[in-house]
C-alpha cells in the first residue's frame, strides 16, 4: 500500500523551468525520425515522426495543454505549441523520477483540464503536486534556501528512485518483471533476413483459414454487470479489444487463438490474434486456422493482411466485407522440394497444390526483436 | 384488505412508521426538517389530521395509504380532503413523487391518485387503478422505465429515416412531427379517409388534403381555446405552426399513403409513451424533441439544445415551485420552460392553481422562427393552451419582461451569437472586425439580470471560457455581474453534454440578484459534476444508463448533486466552497483538492508500462 499522508506540496515552477513548444506547419516537414510531440494522449504524446532537427533535448517531462496529459521523454524532439516542456531546475532528472512525476501529474491534474479549459504555460506554473519529502529521524529536513518549496521541503528523490525500481523490477503474475519486457536477445541489426520474393505465391485467405463473419453485436446491446468476454471492434489499438462485456444469450464467443479482422472503417485491415475468448462488433471478420498454426505464423500473416489492405482496399469505399471470403489474397513463401515446389495432393491451402512454408515463416518471425518474448505468450486454447 | 395485507402487498421493506402504532406522524416528520405543520394546515376540515395510517418510501417515491373500513360509511369529500392534507404535508416534508391511496379494510375498494400535482378528487382519480399494487409497480407508473425512453429514441430514429425517404426536408421534420403529435393527441382521424368536396369552394379534396385540413383545424381550435390570447399572437403562431410547415411543398406533395403511414407510426410508437397526466410522460416528450432535434441541429452546429436531464437538474437546483414565475428569454425548443412547468405542476394541488400556472407563471421568448414553432408546439402538447411564448428578440422585450415579475430565470443563451442576435447597445461597442459575441453569451445574462426584480435567481448555462474569463469582454462582464449580484454556485458539467450538437463545454452558473457579491461576502459553491452516468451511443446521442434492475443511474447522481449543492457539502473530487472575485476562475477544477489517498502503486505501474510499450513500439530508441 502507498501511504501519501506525509507527502508535501511542491509547486511545479519551483521544480522546473517550464516553456512551450514551437509549432511547425505541415508543409515544413516530411516523415522522418524526430518525434513531433503534440497534445495527443497516446503513444507517449508523439503525433508523428518528422524530418526536422530536434529542437529540444530529451530527458524531460512534457504535458499537452488540452488535458494536461503528461509523458516522460527520453529522446530529443520537436513539440507543437500545444505542449509545455518541463526541465528540472535544481536536480538531476532520470527515467525513474521522470515517470514518477508523470504519474503524479496525470493522477492529480488530468481530470481538471479539457478542451474548454486548457493548461497553458502560465497554468502549469501554478500546479502543485504532492511528493514524498526528505526526512531524518521522523523530522522533515528543511532547506534554508527553500530551493524546492517555499516551506523548505526537499523531494525525496532517493525514495522515488527506489520505489520506481521496485515497481519496475518486481516479479509479477506474468512471471517476469516489467523491466524484463524491454530485454530481447534478438537484435534488429540485420533487417533483410533474406526475404526472396521469387518463390512466393498467391494464397486465398479463405483457403488459408476458415473465414466467417463475427457476431455483429451492436455496442448498444452489450452490458457489463458481470463481464465475461472481450468485445472486439474495428480498432487498431489495444489488440482491437474495446470492451469487456456480459455473456449474451444465443451468441457464441470465439475461442482464444482466433484472429479478428476489421473489415471496414478507418482501421480497415487491422488484424489481431485474440488472447481471450471474445465477441465481435459489426463488420469484424473471423479467421480460424484449419490445422494448428503457431503464433509466429499468425503474426506473419496479420502483417501481410495489413500490408495488402494499404493499397487495394479503401475505408468507406472498397471495404473487405465482400472480399475477404472470396478474392482476398496474400503472397506467402511456398514449401519447396529441392528445386520444385512441394505438391499437396489434398490442396488444403491452394488449388494449385502449393503449401505455405510454415517452417520458414516461423523461423523468420522468431529472429525479429522481441519475438523471443512470445515464448511466454503461447496462446491458451479453452 | 386489512392493514397487514396492504403492507405486505406494497412491500414491508418500504414501510415507514414513526409512532407506536406504526402510524406516520407528520408533526414529527415536518419538525425533523425544521417545519411546523401548522403552516400547512388549512383549517377547512373540522379536524386537523396528523397521523397517516401507512406510509412507504424509497429515495424517490412516497406512497401514502389511508384506510377506511367501508367507503360507503364516509362522506367522500371528507376522506378525500383528509388524504389531500397528507399529500400537502408530504410535499412540504420531502421532494419525492407521491402516490396517494384510500383503501377499504372491510371491503376491497381502492382509490388511487398519482402523477402531476396529485389533486385528490373524483376528477383526478385514476379510474383504472382498482387494486393495491407493489411498490415497484407504482414506481414504474410514476417514473416510467428508462428502457421506454430508449424505445422512443429508437422510434424517432426510424421515423427520421421514414421522413427522409419521403423527401421531407430536415428542417421541417421536427416541427412536422410535433404538429402531427399534437393533432393525434387531440383526436385526429386519419384512417379510411376518402376524397370529399370542399364545403367552402366546391372543389374536390384528395384524402391527403383532407387529413392536412383536419390537422389545421385542430391546431386552430387549440389556439382559440385560450381566452386572452391576442389575435395577432394567434395569427403569428398559426402561421409558424401551420402554414410554414403544413403548406410547405415537401409536406403538400406527400401522398395519402405516406401521410397515413407516418401518422400511424407516430400513433402507435410514440403517442403511447407520451401521457401528460404523469411526469414520466413529460420526460419522454422532452426526450422526443431533443432527440429529434439532433438531426436538425446538424445543419447548425452552434445550436446547443439543452438535454432534458440537465434542465431538470437546474430547475430543481433553483427550487422551482408553485410560487415560481419562470422566464427563459432564449427558450429554443422550450426544454427549460416545459421542465419548469412540470416542476411547478408537481407542486400544485388544485385545478385552479394549475390553470393559473399555465396562464401566468411560465414565459418564454425565442427569436428564431423554427425554434419558436417548436417551443410553441412543445408547450401546447403539454396542455398549455395560452402559450406564453413570444417571438421576439429579448432585447426588444424589456417592458414585457418587467411586467411579468419574474423570480426565476433559466437560460442557455447562444455562445457565439452574431451581431443581429445581440444587444444592439452592446454591439455598438464592437470594433468593425468583430463578428461574434466576444462575451461568450455573458451579455445576455447581464441584460436579463438588469430587467428582472432583485428577488430573482438566475441559473444559466455558459461555456467554460465565460467562467475562466481571460479575454477582455468576458472579464468585463464577470466584473459587472459581481458588482451587482452574488455568484451563488457554478457547476462544471459533462464535456460532451450537447453531443451530437455543439461541441462547446458548458458550465452552469447560479446568480442571486439580491445584492452585490462582495457585500454578500459568502463562499461560492463549486461542483465538479462531470459524470452524469450517460453514455454516447452512435446515432442516438447520449443515453441514460441503468443498473442491473433497470433503475436509472442518473436519478441517483442527480439526487447526490442536489444534496451537495443545497447543503453546501464539500466532497473531494465533487465539490468545494471558495470565496472568489471577478478576477478569479469560476470553476471547481481550479480549487478542488485531489484526493491523494486514492493514489495507488498501480498508477505508477501503468505509467511505466505505457512508457515501455512506447519504447518497444518505437524500436527501443
Amino acid at each position: 500500500m502507498l501511504n501519501t499522508s506525509k507527502w508535501k506540496n511542491f509547486n511545479l515552477e519551483k521544480l522546473f523551468e517550464i516553456s512551450a513548444g514551437i509549432y511547425h506547419y505541415s508543409d515544413e516537414y516530411d516523415i522522418g525520425d524526430t518525434p513531433y510531440i503534440s497534445a495527443s494522449n497516446e503513444n507517449n504524446g508523439i503525433q508523428q515522426r518528422i524530418n526536422l532537427e530536434p529542437e529540444f533535448a530529451g530527458n524531460c517531462i512534457v504535458t499537452g495543454k488540452v488535458g494536461c496529459t503528461t509523458f516522460y521523454q527520453s529522446e530529443d524532439f520537436c513539440a507543437t505549441s500545444d505542449v509545455n516542456i518541463f526541465r528540472p531546475k535544481n536536480f538531476e532528472l532520470n527515467r525513474k523520477i521522470g515517470l514518477f512525476i508523470t504519474a503524479i501529474i496525470n493522477f492529480s491534474e488530468n481530470y481538471k483540464w479539457n478542451y474548454g479549459r486548457q493548461c497553458r504555460v502560465g497554468d502549469s506554473k501554478k500546479i502543485n503536486i504532492k511528493l514524498p519529502a526528505k526526512m531524518l529521524n521522523n523530522e522533515y529536513i528543511i532547506d534554508p534556501e527553500k530551493i524546492f518549496s517555499s516551506e523548505g521541503y526537499i523531494p525525496d528523490f532517493d525514495f522515488i528512485n527506489e520505489f520506481m525500481g521496485n515497481v519496475e523490477n518486481a516479479e509479477r503474475e506474468s512471471k517476469s518483471s516489467i523491466r524484463d519486457s524491454l530485454k530481447t536477445i534478438n537484435t534488429s541489426g540485420d533487417k533483410s533476413l533474406g526475404i526472396i520474393m521469387e518463390n512466393w505465391k498467391d494464397f486465398y485467405l479463405h483457403k488459408l483459414f476458415k473465414t466467417r463473419m463475427g457476431n455483429g453485436i451492436d455496442a448498444v446491446a452489450t452490458t457489463n454487470y458481470n463481464p465475461k468476454y472481450n468485445y472486439v471492434s474495428r480498432d487498431s489499438n489495444g489488440n482491437g479489444v474495446v470492451g469487456f462485456v456480459d455473456e449474451i444469450e444465443g451468441e457464441d464467443p470465439f475461442p482464444a487463438g482466433t484472429m479478428s479482422l476489421a473489415l471496414g472503417g478507418s482501421f480497415l485491415g487491422s488484424c489481431f490474434i485474440q488472447k481471450e475468448p471474445f465477441y465481435t462488433a459489426q463488420n469484424v471478420g473471423i479467421l480460424q486456422e484449419k490445422e494448428p498454426l503457431s503464433i509466429y505464423s499468425k503474426l506473419f500473416i496479420t502483417t501481410l493482411i495489413r500490408n495488402e489492405c494499404k493499397v487495394k482496399y479503401q475505408a468507406f469505399g472498397r471495404e473487405l466485407n465482400s472480399h475477404f471470403r472470396k478474392d482476398f489474397t496474400i503472397k506467402l513463401p511456398i514449401k519447396m522440394d529441392g528445386l520444385k515446389f512441394a505438391y499437396d495432393e489434398n490442396k488444403t491451402y491452394s488449388d494449385d497444390g502449393y503449401m505455405p512454408d510454415w517452417e520458414w515463416i516461423e523461423n523468420y518471425v522468431k529472429k525479429l526483436p522481441y519475438a523471443d518474448k512470445l515464448l511466454n505468450l503461447t496462446v491458451l486454447k479453452r | 384488505m386489512n392493514r397487514f395485507d396492504i403492507i405486505r402487498r406494497i412491500g414491508s421493506r418500504y414501510h415507514i412508521g414513526n409512532t407506536e402504532t406504526g402510524e406516520f406522524s407528520y408533526v414529527k416528520a415536518l419538525a425533523s426538517v425544521g417545519k411546523d405543520i401548522k403552516d400547512y394546515q388549512k383549517g377547512d376540515t373540522q379536524k386537523n389530521h396528523q397521523f397517516l395510517d401507512i406510509r412507504f418510501e424509497n429515495d424517490r417515491l412516497a406512497i401514502l395509504v389511508e384506510c377506511k373500513n367501508k367507503f360507503s360509511k364516509w362522506k367522500k369529500e371528507k376522506i378525500q380532503k383528509q388524504l389531500q392534507d397528507y399529500v400537502r404535508y408530504e410535499k412540504a416534508y420531502s421532494d419525492k413523487k407521491i402516490v396517494a391511496i384510500l383503501a377499504e379494510t372491510d371491503g376491497d375498494d381502492v382509490w388511487v391518485w398519482y402523477g402531476q400535482s396529485v389533486i385528490v378528487d373524483d376528477e383526478h382519480k385514476k379510474s383504472d387503478e382498482s387494486i393495491i399494487k407493489t411498490f415497484e409497480d407504482y414506481e414504474n407508473l410514476c417514473f416510467g422505465k428508462v428502457n421506454d425512453k430508449i424505445k422512443v429514441v429508437d422510434s424517432i430514429k426510424i421515423l427520421n429515416e421514414k421522413l427522409h425517404s419521403d423527401g421531407v426536408n430536415e428542417k421541417l421534420r421536427s416541427q412536422f412531427v410535433g404538429t402531427c403529435l399534437l393533432a393525434l393527441k387531440n383526436g385526429l382521424t386519419y384512417k379510411n379517409v376518402s376524397a370529399t368536396i370542399d364545403p367552402n369552394t366546391g372543389n374536390s379534396l384528395s384524402p391527403e388534403k383532407v387529413v392536412i385540413n383536419n390537422i389545421k383545424s385542430i391546431l386552430s381550435g387549440l389556439l382559440s381555446k385560450s381566452g386572452d390570447i391576442t389575435d395577432l399572437n394567434k395569427a403569428g403562431k398559426l402561421s409558424v405552426l401551420n402554414n410554414k410547415v403544413l403548406d410547405d411543398q415537401d409536406i403538400a406533395t406527400l401522398t395519402y399513403e405516406e401521410i397515413k403511414d407516418i401518422l400511424e407510426f407516430i400513433d402507435s410508437n410514440i403517442v403511447p409513451y407520451i401521457n401528460d397526466k404523469n411526469t414520466a410522460g413529460q420526460d419522454l416528450l422532452n426526450l422526443f424533441f431533443t432527440t429529434f432535434n439532433k438531426y436538425v441541429g446538424k445543419s447548425d452546429k452552434n445550436q446547443a439544445f439543452t438535454p432534458d436531464h440537465i434542465c431538470d437538474f437546474m430547475s430543481k437546483a433553483v427550487g422551482v415551485n408553485k410560487n415560481s414565475r419562470v422566464l427563459d428569454p432564449c427558450c429554443g425548443s422550450g426544454a427549460f420552460i416545459v421542465r419548469a412547468m412540470t416542476d411547478v405542476m408537481d407542486d400544485c394541488e388544485a385545478e385552479a392553481e394549475r390553470d393559473n400556472v399555465k396562464k401566468n407563471q411560465i414565459f418564454g421568448i425565442e427569436y428564431e422562427n423554427g425554434a419558436f414553432g417548436l417551443s410553441s408546439t412543445n408547450m401546447l402538447i403539454h396542455g398549455d393552451g395560452n402559450s406564453n411564448v413570444v417571438q421576439a428578440s429579448m432585447f426588444d422585450r424589456a417592458e414585457w419582461i418587467q411586467d411579468k415579475n419574474i423570480n426565476i430565470v433559466l437560460m442557455n443563451p447562444p455562445y457565439n451569437a452574431t451581431k443581429k442576435f445581440c444587444d444592439p447597445h452592446y454591439t455598438k461597442t464592437w470594433d468593425s472586425k468583430k463578428k461574434e459575441d466576444p462575451s461568450k453569451g455573458f451579455h445576455f445574462v447581464e441584460w436579463v439580470a438588469r430587467h428582472v426584480p432583485s428577488t430573482c435567481k438566475i441559473a444559466v448555462l455558459l461555456p467554460m471560457q465565460a467562467a475562466i474569463g481571460n479575454t477582455g469582454d468576458v472579464k468585463k462582464f464577470k466584473k459587472k455581474m459581481l458588482d451587482n449580484y452574488t455568484l451563488d454556485a457554478v457547476f462544471s458539467l459533462p464535456n460532451e453534454m450537447f453531443y451530437p450538437g455543439a461541441s462547446a463545454i458548458a458550465c452552469c452558473m447560479i446568480f442571486d440578484l439580491s445584492q452585490k457579491h462582495e457585500r454578500a461576502n459568502r463562499d461560492t459553491f463549486f461542483g465538479y459534476f462531470k459524470d452524469d452516468k450517460f453514455i454516447k451511443r452512435k446515432g442516438l446521442g447520449r443515453v441514460e444508463q441503468t443498473d442491473q434492475d433497470g433503475n436509472s443511474l442518473w436519478l441517483k447522481t442527480e439526487a447526490e448533486w442536489l444534496d451537495l449543492y443545497k447543503n453546501k457539502r464539500e466532497v473531494p473530487g465533487l465539490s468545494v466552497m471558495k470565496k472568489v472575485t471577478w478576477k478569479d476562475e469560476w470553476l471547481a477544477e481550479a480549487y478542488m483538492e485531489t484526493d491523494y489517498t486514492k493514489l495507488t502503486v498501480d498508477d505508477f505501474e501503468r505509467t511505466i508500462r505505457d512508457y515501455y510499450s512506447y519504447l518497444i513500439k518505437s524500436g527501443g530508441k
